[in-house]
């Protein structure tokens, strides 16, 4: 029921506007990617979700962060049904990477925001993505990978701002890629990467 | 209520009726897809009004404050629509805050109030220096003027002249029970017969363009269509108002012209930005002020001339 009004909120404060270039990338357990720019992007992302599908798509976020405080901790396990990953040591990345596999295993989506730290400019750009996407790829290679943009949330709600200012907002989801046989990491990044910013471009 | 009142909105009531019917019955009627489009495009209009129809009914009938509040909230919502096409910065961040959620509520408030005469000029002289003096403390000067101008731009359009809309409603005038709700009433009506005056003899028999570097729909057929209808819907319309027949026939033919002013004046932003609606709100429509665009500059002349001749020596609305 929080979710519901979360959901509703998010709607009307962005008037949300939602593209979705394939519909059937939907039906299908995926591994979705955004740009991040605002605290907002998660509840847009989500909210831009089939009722139905939503409690099934896990973002993966930084467990240093959510689980700071009851509220955060309440929001990531319960609502968000996050899986928490630990950025800063390396030598939790088997674990981090084996949580992330079985849930797709199990069947959920993942949401996940390649791009680290949300970035501070004015311009519209898509920064260095991570490795985190290859090794996923790299352990369950016929996972689809569906690029996400969104425009207009770091207008929103920039980084450092507490209460957000009404802008129309845009979720554009794309067409699923998925990675080559041999596909080296920084090739299969690239286009990555690439198929976001050809969604910014095509999103009006 | 008053029985002038009951007559006007049962037949605006009867009209939308017959709309309704006729686009029901041309629905059927449409073979080729040329006639299909412009069957839809007149369904999507009525289906429109009749919302536009069911809000504002109810906000006039609910009294000034109802009415009020919804064109609060529908200066929220085209003030939405105006800034996401604006290059506003970081730095613009705050200003615009003090915007959407400090001079909305008192511009609105201030008709409450029934404080004219600093209604008048809240925005244009103390707004206009809130937010150029607030986006100057957040220190970023690339792109200042253009920010603040086109800031300014939307606070005016979306704020200030639609506020004049829900203020008719607060003019004194004798012999009307204190209340402009009918006036109010005329010239929505008005306004909105235009519009579709325009577009209707646009499409039957529109050759002569009028502006077709801002706007390629428009002719000159259309345009005299539309203020002529408004003249005489003024006419038809004058028991609900003080005006005398004559009086409220060139009431309308001013409004029709104003009307096509800030219709236009808003399509000119529009090519500039290379957009082709303000917002998605309105399924078939665009958004919010694609729709009460009209009412840009039509509503604050109005206002000023009912006022001016026909509420003698008021100080207040």
């Amino acid at each position: 029921m929080l979710d519901a009004l979360l959901t509703e909120l998010t709607r009307i404060l962005t008037g949300l506007s939602v593209r979705v270039l394939d519909p059937a990338v939907l039906d299908t357990p995926s591994v979705y990617f955004a740009n991040h720019g605002s605290h907002f992007d998660l509840l847009a992302v989500r909210a831009a979700m089939p009722d139905s599908l939503r409690p099934h798509v896990r973002p993966v976020a930084g467990r240093e962060y959510w689980q700071a405080g009851r509220v955060r901790e309440f929001l990531s396990r319960r609502l968000f049904n996050a899986i928490l990953i630990d950025r800063r040591f390396s030598r939790r990345l088997a674990d981090d990477l084996r949580q992330a596999v079985q849930a797709i295993h199990d069947g959920d989506s993942l949401l996940v925001f390649p791009e680290g730290t949300r970035g501070r400019g004015d311009q519209e750009t898509v920064g260095r993505f991570g490795s985190g996407l290859f090794r996923l790829a790299q352990k369950r290679p016929d996972t689809p990978f569906v690029p996400i943009y969104l425009r207009n949330l770091n207008r929103l709600l920039p980084k450092g701002e507490i209460i957000p200012v009404p802008v129309l907002c845009t979720v554009t989801i794309g067409n699923a890629l998925r990675k080559e046989p041999d596909e080296p990491r920084a090739d299969f990044l690239a286009r990555l990467r690439d198929s976001m910013v050809t969604l910014m471009k095509e999103t009006p | 209520m008053d029985s002038r009142m009951i007559i006007a909105m049962g037949s605006i009531l009867g009209v939308l009726l017959i709309a309704s019917g006729i686009t029901r019955h041309l629905g059927k009627q449409a073979r080729q897809p040329k006639q299909v489009k412009f069957v839809a495009q007149i369904a999507a209009r009525v289906r429109a009004w009749w919302m536009m129809c069911v809000v504002f009914s109810f906000a006039i009938l609910l009294g000034p404050t109802t009415t009020i509040v919804l064109f609060a909230v529908m200066s929220l919502l085209a003030l939405r629509e105006f800034i996401t096409l604006l290059p506003t910065r970081r730095a613009d961040h705050r200003a615009l805050l003090y915007i959407f959620f400090l001079i909305v509520p008192i511009q609105y408030l201030l008709i409450g109030m029934g404080w004219y005469g600093m209604f008048v000029i809240f925005i244009p002289v103390y707004g206009f220096w809130i937010i150029a003096l607030r986006a100057v403390l957040s220190g970023d000067c690339e792109n200042f003027l253009h920010r603040t101008a086109s800031i300014q731009w939307a606070l005016m359009v979306s704020v200030y002249c639609i506020s004049h809309v829900p203020a008719i409603i607060k003019l004194n005038l004798p012999g009307f029970d204190g209340t402009g709700a009918m006036l109010l009433l005329f010239f929505i009506v008005v306004t909105e017969l235009c519009d579709v005056m325009q577009f209707v003899f646009g499409k039957a028999f529109g050759r002569r363009k009028i502006v077709p570097t801002v706007s390629p729909n428009k002719t000159v057929e259309g345009f005299a269509g539309g203020v002529l209808a408004a003249g005489l819907i003024g006419m038809v319309l004058s028991f609900l108002t003080p005006f005398s027949i004559w009086a409220a026939g060139l009431i309308g033919l001013t409004i029709g012209v104003l009307g096509f002013a800030g219709d236009v004046t808003l399509s000119a932003v529009k090519r500039d930005l290379a957009v082709k609606d303000y917002g998605t709100l309105l399924p078939g429509h665009g958004g919010v002020l694609d729709r009460i665009d009209s009412m840009c500059i039509a509503a604050p002349v109005f206002l000023h001339l009912v006022r001016f001749f026909y509420t003698p020596g008021t100080t207040g609305f």
